[in-house]
């Protein structure tokens, strides 16, 4: 059996090693072409191309669309023209129906980046496929071919498909635009239920800031739960509900206050400043460090009211915490 | 009465240990290789667009230091040269009596800070802290020495700033990509609490920098086993257990950590041995308990490396050291065998490490020890003793071979054929008298826990390899 098992691993080793070299031949055949053709406005429709075997096709699938995955903008499109030359939108259209899941996330990928309309029906089913890679690969090929139509549809699967990486989330949104994303993201994150809306918030940068501050004023307003109070506190760019925010440095929840003093410290006011200061002697660590950041940050406050500030408190914590502040930024 | 029943039964219970013992490591086998299978599909997605996203999480490196004089300038300088957005190196000098500090001091110019340290888990006294002047991503936590790496750790998570944090022994070999890796799981599953990495051998590697520059393997005996028995362990053994979220062990040498839930469970165990298992064993104690959701996760990525000692007297140390560490931590939380609600790692993995990981090399001692006896007296037949060991033997180079088959089948690791027969060489070999030496080694571990005995640390001989990338 060991031997067996061995012979097994020689054979995956061999079979490994004629791969490797097939895929050099056909880099080496291939990617000038592909690059050329990037690098040209235009895909020449008489241009000679080599031959390619039934064996290769496969591996010429895959490395098509890994180069395809390095360019933008008119690149895409005479890299979309040498595809049609090449047959691939069938080959790929297949492959997006075979068993081996990873066959149907190349042929997902493929015709996405082919913006291949009539498979729209077949990619927006596979949204919703158990299996995180295809759905989330079916998300991101729904955006290439139409993000306009595509992002109503996949905004809403964010907060269901929660083990959706995030990565790959935040580069279905990226490559969308804030145009397309922001008003769907903040609506469906303003009438997302606690769960939902907490991680449709982590993509608030997806959206404009003012759109996204709205949502923030709205749900800092109406909700009470901490982690969204939180989370609404950490999304918002620009100053919002100024009374709720330094309301909400007094919560009793400690990531709340905290967010709170960051939050002061990114978009306060000289107004503001009287909030801090209680909170360097808060009694969790990061509140403190946070309040004594954001004081230090302040552009209303130079060393020496700083240096003032510090030798005012009487707390210990309160002291040695805007002085570790201090020394951060070299005012020490 | 007639004896015959009994040694029958005897007879019987070995071979039947023995038999599922191999079964449930065929089992992880299989889950093993879905489970790489499924992480490989996963990275070639995330891996075909190669650009940091702005979601990548902030985390601190830890490194803890004791006389780590000859190696701590090229570790930390190879730490500051990881690629990843965000994240700050924090060295740990755990009171060094040589000039671990004055070193860093010299090379890295640092100077006191004024840091508002707050200890949140417990630890000896922090000294100072110093911040690097040429480098904004470092500082140095000088402590007293508590005598422990757990309490250095300790220490270390005290003063990170950022939410995750990865602990890094001072002789780890990382890859420039490592900690991207290792986030991966927290960015993409929320509840993910540890991640764990694997730990390749560097021995025969070449290692140039603090980064490792070609694979390689030893001409040391001693280090070709531990490579085997590594791929072995991390490759089938973590990723099978993965597969359950059941993973019992993240490697001290390379693992990263949710601190807020490393902070809640009250930090390393600066008593324990085993100091990495001890943590995971209480981090799935608080969860099950609280019923929260969570995972703890690990990369089969080849992240880490690490050198593995080349003489017979360290092994044995070390292997003491594993063993008596694996009793104390299993006997800390025997609260989560068989505990309701406990799911796989109460129902499975709990017993599993329990029966074959712990009692395991009394129950293979004393089999061998009776079938050879019985043979001897005639209680048995040899047909039978010969076919007990053939199983014994045979099922172990089954084992180590279907390691080598899952290494062949995700990350071609070793590029050269001869490597492929050598290391199938030492999958034979290593069956004949290196199991066994290993077996009483654990043995010894195991009694010297009963005992209370305090397991001895042997001076690790750097490598060839190792001493060549100061």
């Amino acid at each position: 059996m060991a031997f067996l098992l061995f012979a097994i691993v020689l054979g995956l080793r061999a079979s490994h090693i004629l791969n490797k070299r097939h895929l050099e031949t056909l880099r080496a055949t291939w990617w000038p072409i592909f690059a050329e053709t990037a690098a040209s406005e235009q895909f020449a429709a008489d241009a000679v191309l080599p031959p390619v075997r039934a064996r290769q096709r496969l591996m010429l699938l895959r490395e098509w669309s890994r180069f395809r995955g390095l360019v933008m903008g008119q690149a895409t499109v005479s890299l979309n023209t040498l595809a049609g030359r090449l047959d691939l939108l069938p080959l790929a259209r297949r492959y997006m129906h075979r068993r081996s899941v990873a066959n149907r996330l190349l042929g997902l990928q493929v015709v996405g980046q082919l913006r291949d309309r009539d498979s729209w029906d077949a990619i927006s089913a596979a949204v919703e496929d158990p299996n995180i890679a295809l759905s989330v690969t079916a998300a991101t090929a729904l955006t290439d071919i139409d993000p306009d139509r595509a992002i109503p549809r996949v905004i809403p699967l964010i907060g269901t498909f929660v083990r959706w990486p995030r990565t790959q989330v935040g580069r279905i949104l990226n490559r969308a635009g804030p145009d397309i994303v922001s008003t769907r993201l903040c609506r469906e994150i303003a009438d997302a239920p606690f769960d939902a809306a907490i991680l449709l918030l982590q993509f608030a940068d997806s959206a404009y800031a003012g759109d996204i501050n709205a949502v923030a004023e709205k749900l800092l307003t109406t909700r009470q739960e901490p982690a969204l109070l939180s989370a609404a506190l950490k999304a918002a760019r620009g100053r919002i509900c100024p009374e709720r925010v330094v309301e909400l440095t007094r919560h009793d929840v400690w990531y709340v206050r905290m967010q709170a003093a960051t939050f002061l410290g990114r978009a306060g006011t000289f107004e503001d400043l009287g909030a801090l200061e209680p909170l360097l002697s808060d009694r969790e660590w990061w509140v403190r460090y946070r309040a004594a950041q954001a004081l230090v940050a302040s552009p209303f406050l130079g060393p020496n009211a700083l240096r003032r500030i510090a030798s005012r408190q009487k707390d210990q914590f309160a002291h040695d915490i805007l002085q570790q502040a201090l020394a951060e930024r070299g005012l020490a | 009465m007639s004896w015959q029943p009994i040694l029958l039964g005897i007879q019987w219970l070995f071979f039947g240990y023995f038999i599922l013992i191999y079964a449930v490591y065929a089992g992880l086998n299989v889950m093993a290789m879905i489970q790489i299978r499924r992480y490989l599909h996963i990275a070639s997605l995330t891996d075909a667009d190669n650009v940091f996203s702005t979601l990548d999480l902030p985390i601190s490196v830890i490194v803890p230091a004791y006389n780590e004089s000859s190696t701590i300038i090229t570790a930390t300088r190879a730490m500051l040269q990881l690629e990843y957005p965000d994240y700050e190196v924090l060295v740990v000098n755990d009171g060094s009596k040589d000039d671990t500090l004055e070193k860093l001091k010299e090379e890295f110019s640092l100077q006191p800070f004024p840091e508002a340290y707050r200890q949140r888990v417990p630890c000896q006294p922090v000294r100072g802290v110093y911040r690097s002047l040429r480098y904004p991503s470092l500082r140095v936590v000088d402590k007293e020495n508590g005598g422990s790496k757990a309490d250095a750790m300790n220490a270390g998570i005290n003063a990170c700033r950022f939410p995750l944090f990865c602990a890094v022994d001072a002789d780890s070999v990382l890859e420039l990509d490592s900690l991207r890796r290792a986030v991966r799981p927290f960015l993409e599953d929320p509840y993910v609490v540890a991640a764990g990495g694997t730990v390749r051998i560097a021995n025969g590697c070449t290692v140039r920098g603090g980064f490792l520059e070609k694979v390689g393997l030893s001409r040391n005996f001693l280090a070709r086993v531990q490579v085997v028995e590594y791929l072995r362990a991390f490759l089938f053994g973590r990723m099978g257990w993965d597969y359950l979220n059941a993973v019992l062990i993240v490697s001290g040498a390379f693992g990263v950590f949710d601190k807020e839930a490393v902070v809640e469970v009250g930090g390393y165990n600066p008593d324990a041995i085993g100091e990495d298992m001890e943590l995971i064993l209480r981090l799935h104690r608080l969860m099950r308990a609280e019923k929260r959701r969570y995972k703890i996760t690990f990369v089969p990525d080849p992240i880490c490396w690490t050198d593995a000692p080349e003489d017979l007297s360290t092994l044995k140390k070390q292997r003491v050291r594993w063993h008596h560490g694996l009793a104390q931590s299993l006997m800390l939380h025997k609260g989560l065998f068989f505990r309701r609600g406990g799911g796989a790692v109460s129902w499975l993995a709990m017993p599993f490490f329990y029966i074959f990981e712990l009692l395991g090399p009394a129950v293979e001692i004393v089999g061998y020890a009776f079938m050879t006896v019985a043979a001897i007296v005639g209680w048995i037949s040899w047909e039978v003793t010969g076919i007990f060991f053939c199983l014994a033997v045979g099922l172990g180079v089954l084992l180590s071979t279907s390691a080598l088959l899952l290494e062949e089948m995700s990350f071609h690791v070793y590029p050269r054929m001869r490597d492929l027969f050598r290391l199938f060489l030492v999958a034979i070999v290593e069956n004949f008298g290196y199991r066994q030496l290993t077996v009483f080694w654990r043995l010894q571990g195991l009694y010297g826990w009963l005992r209370g005995n305090k397991p001895e640390w042997g001076v690790m001989k750097r490598s060839a390899s190792m001493a060549g990338g100061e």
